[in-house]
């Protein structure tokens, strides 16, 4: 047998008898991602407890209902003070309110918990499209120099189309982000593990010299990891896609195969780490630095591009961004010859640290 | 007592002599202070690029789309002759929007009649941009509008004041770090303390009766209580985070969200056959831990058993108690749903992991 296949074959047996490493690879993924999936099910936040400062009289009792009718919110409260409306705020029971002027003259006021930015600034668009809705149509109802100043004033619709997302879905753009950034983690931690069980006094070399090719044994030690989150990743795109119907306006396959080799890459990342610091636990801890902050660095929220150099040198220098670019290019309908650059980007994050991790191996076992 | 005190003195030692423990509770802790919010301090979407179709081509046109160039959000990169040249740009991700300003826009805003418009087609795939191209758009449009309805005598003003409370910038980071700080600190925690019940227990070295047990976890604790005030102290004042500051309170809440996270820490590492695997099972969690705390995706929005799956995560009612205190400063009362849960939870954590009577 060669040593690819011996590698190989020794890994599928450790994981199988491994009660740990089989929960860490065949339960954890179904259980993360599961609950990502059942989380954000509704689609986008719908429902939002809002309340109402008003005087109680007709007018307010009908901007009530209009904001009820929306589907962002719903008011579930009429404080009778800002102060009252406040407290609410701050016990977390609404995350926005409307004050509604007892006189005419002075505007109407929404305030919202920015501290919670998305859900808030989805509250305060919902009351406010109410609230300019219900304000246009009295003014036009009655008529004369006001209505025509209702209408001057109201200004041209904008319509605006969501390319690839066009229910704007925080569903498909939450998971999107989230779901190859957890696995891109999860596969860190695994292979991290497996090679620090090679470790014989802080060192890798005995373990290399077992074999007599240490390329071929790191290859085939670290392969069934790939291939099982790897298929966890193709799980998650029949989901999302399938099931939920996200379909990309570009290649499907090419997104796996970015996801394959992001796997990969993570997978050699970890040897070269496990290589070079020759400590199970040091080598875990940079995983968690670099794959567990990978999603914040990417610019898949907020884009990088005003960042410190620093932080765009760091953002540029790990792998998962050049993932989530190709990743989110394709469901946008990117050209394939956009991918192929991307995918060899990806392809040099197995190759550069991989071949590092072997030279090492190399190394040490001449040593 | 004695012997509690004892314990505590021996776990802070094992602590200070043992690498993994160290860096995991107080290295990483210092660390990500100033690593995790590095991308998000610049605080807003800054100059994404669009292509602009202008089909009108008079002054007030021009001026919308110098305007659009003055935001913070936006930059003019491209002008093209239609939209299909447009959308092959946002394809091929040279812009991420492309707007089309259509003939007769001006007389629309003027007349508030007639067929201009104004559309905008923006990549969706990166959500949070979309969002802030579109909502820079339409405010330069309203201002517009409204200066256009002044210039003619129009009084009737549709605006409606909007207040942003406690992050009153609408800062990204400002958002963002304040809830991921309570992830951090938990997991920090969490980690370092499964780490040292799943070492000593491979090592033969369990806590063998209440008082040892107590001491474990009273320097855990307090481990867990100089990170969190470290965090909300110096590290926020030094990142400019808001304030809204409800000191005394947090000598309340911190003791106990750092009781509750290194009880449960101490639990999950009684089940591990070794140190190592803690990080291994536990670091892949992070991600989902701050999804669950409701930071992101509003709580009220999860299936009932996902709200109970995020109701033994410490975070999950950290994130609002810590929120609540630090930024939006609500008092002990106001808070008395997580400050119960917390406690609740860390009862429960306690039992779990406290040595069984033989």
């Amino acid at each position: 047998m060669s040593a690819f296949s011996t590698a190989f074959d020794r890994e599928v047996a450790h994981i199988a008898r491994d009660r740990w490493d089989r929960a860490l690879l065949l339960v954890m993924p179904l259980v993360l991602l599961g609950l990502m999936a059942a989380m954000l099910l509704a689609g986008s936040p719908r429902e939002l407890p809002v309340a109402v400062v008003a005087p109680d009289e007709p007018a307010a009792r009908a901007m009530v209902r209009a904001i009820d009718e929306t589907d962002a919110v719903r008011v579930v409260a009429r404080p009778a003070s800002e102060a009252e409306a406040l407290a609410l705020v701050r016990e977390g029971r609404i995350v926005a309110f409307l004050e509604w002027p007892a006189r005419a003259g002075s505007p109407p006021r929404i305030s919202y918990n920015a501290s919670y930015l998305s859900a808030g600034g989805i509250a305060e668009r919902g009351i406010a499209s109410a609230v300019s809705q219900v304000a246009l149509e009295r003014a036009l109802e009655g008529g004369g120099v006001e209505g025509l100043g209702a209408l001057r004033a109201n200004p041209p619709r904008v319509s605006v189309a969501l390319l690839g997302n066009p229910g704007a879905s925080f569903e498909w753009y939450l998971q999107a982000l989230v779901d190859p950034a957890i696995l891109h983690l999860l596969v860190a931690c695994a292979t991290a593990m497996a090679m620090g069980r090679e470790l014989k006094n802080g060192r890798l070399g005995e373990w290399a010299r077992g074999s007599g090719h240490p390329a071929a044994t790191l290859t085939g030690k670290l392969l069934p990891y790939v291939l099982i989150v790897s298929a966890w990743g193709a799980a998650w795109m029949i989901w999302i896609s399938g099931v939920r119907g996200w379909a990309p306006a570009g290649s499907l396959m090419l997104v796996f195969a970015g996801q394959v080799l992001l796997y990969a890459a993570t997978a050699a990342i970890s040897a070269l780490l496990v290589a070079a610091t020759r400590e199970t636990s040091t080598a875990l801890a940079a995983s968690a630095v670099y794959a567990g902050s990978a999603l914040a660095y990417s610019g898949g929220s907020l884009p990088v591009g005003g960042a410190s150099l620093l932080a765009r040198g760091w953002s540029a220098a790990l792998p998962f961004t050049h993932y989530l670019d190709l990743q989110m290019d394709q469901w946008l309908g990117a050209p394939a010859s956009l991918a192929m650059g991307q995918l060899g980007l990806l392809g040099l994050y197995v190759l550069v640290p991989g071949a590092l991790a072997v030279v090492l191996l190399k190394r040490k076992r001449a040593a | 007592m004695k012997r509690a005190i004892a314990a505590m003195a021996d776990t802070l030692r094992e602590i200070a002599g043992t690498r993994a423990l160290w860096s995991t509770m107080l290295v990483a802790v210092l660390f990500y202070a100033f690593y995790y919010p590095a991308p998000y301090r610049h605080q807003a979407v800054t100059d994404l690029p669009v292509a602009v179709v202008d089909e009108e081509g008079s002054e007030a046109t021009r001026r919308i789309v110098a305007r659009l160039d003055d935001t913070r959000e936006l930059a003019v990169v491209a002008r093209v002759a239609n939209e299909a040249e447009g959308l092959r740009l946002v394809r091929e991700r040279e812009v991420d929007g492309v707007l089309r300003l259509s003939s007769g826009l001006t007389d629309r805003i003027v007349t508030g009649s007639g067929q201009g418009g104004i559309s905008l087609q923006v990549n969706g795939a990166y959500l949070l941009r979309a969002q802030a191209v579109a909502g820079a758009l339409e405010a330069v449009i309203r201002a517009e509008a409204r200066e256009a309805a002044g210039r003619l005598g129009g009084d009737f003003d549709l605006e409606i004041a909007v207040r942003p409370l406690f992050n009153t910038t609408r800062g990204y980071a400002d958002y963002i770090f304040p809830a991921v700080s309570v992830v951090i600190l938990q997991q920090t925690l969490l980690f370092g303390a499964a780490m040292l019940a799943a070492r000593r227990r491979a090592g033969g070295r369990e806590d063998r009766d209440p008082a040892a047990f107590a001491g474990t976890l009273a320097a855990l604790t307090l481990i867990g209580i100089v990170g969190a005030l470290f965090y909300f102290g110096p590290v926020f004042w030094l990142l400019d985070m808001p304030r809204g500051g409800n000191i005394p309170a947090l000598l309340v809440a911190v003791p106990l969200f750092s009781l509750c996270v290194a009880a449960l820490g101490l639990a999950i590492g009684g089940w591990l056959d070794e140190g190592d695997r803690a990080m291994e099972l536990l670091v892949p969690t992070s991600l989902l831990v701050f999804f669950l705390s409701g930071a992101a995706w509003p709580v009220e929005m999860m299936p009932a058993w996902v709200r109970a799956v995020a109701f033994v995560s410490p975070a999950s009612h950290g994130v609002p108690l810590f929120l609540g205190l630090n930024q939006m400063g609500a008092s002990l009362v106001e808070m008395s749903r997580p400050l119960g849960a917390l406690a609740l939870l860390a009862g429960g954590a306690v039992l779990l992991a406290a040595p069984r009577r033989s």
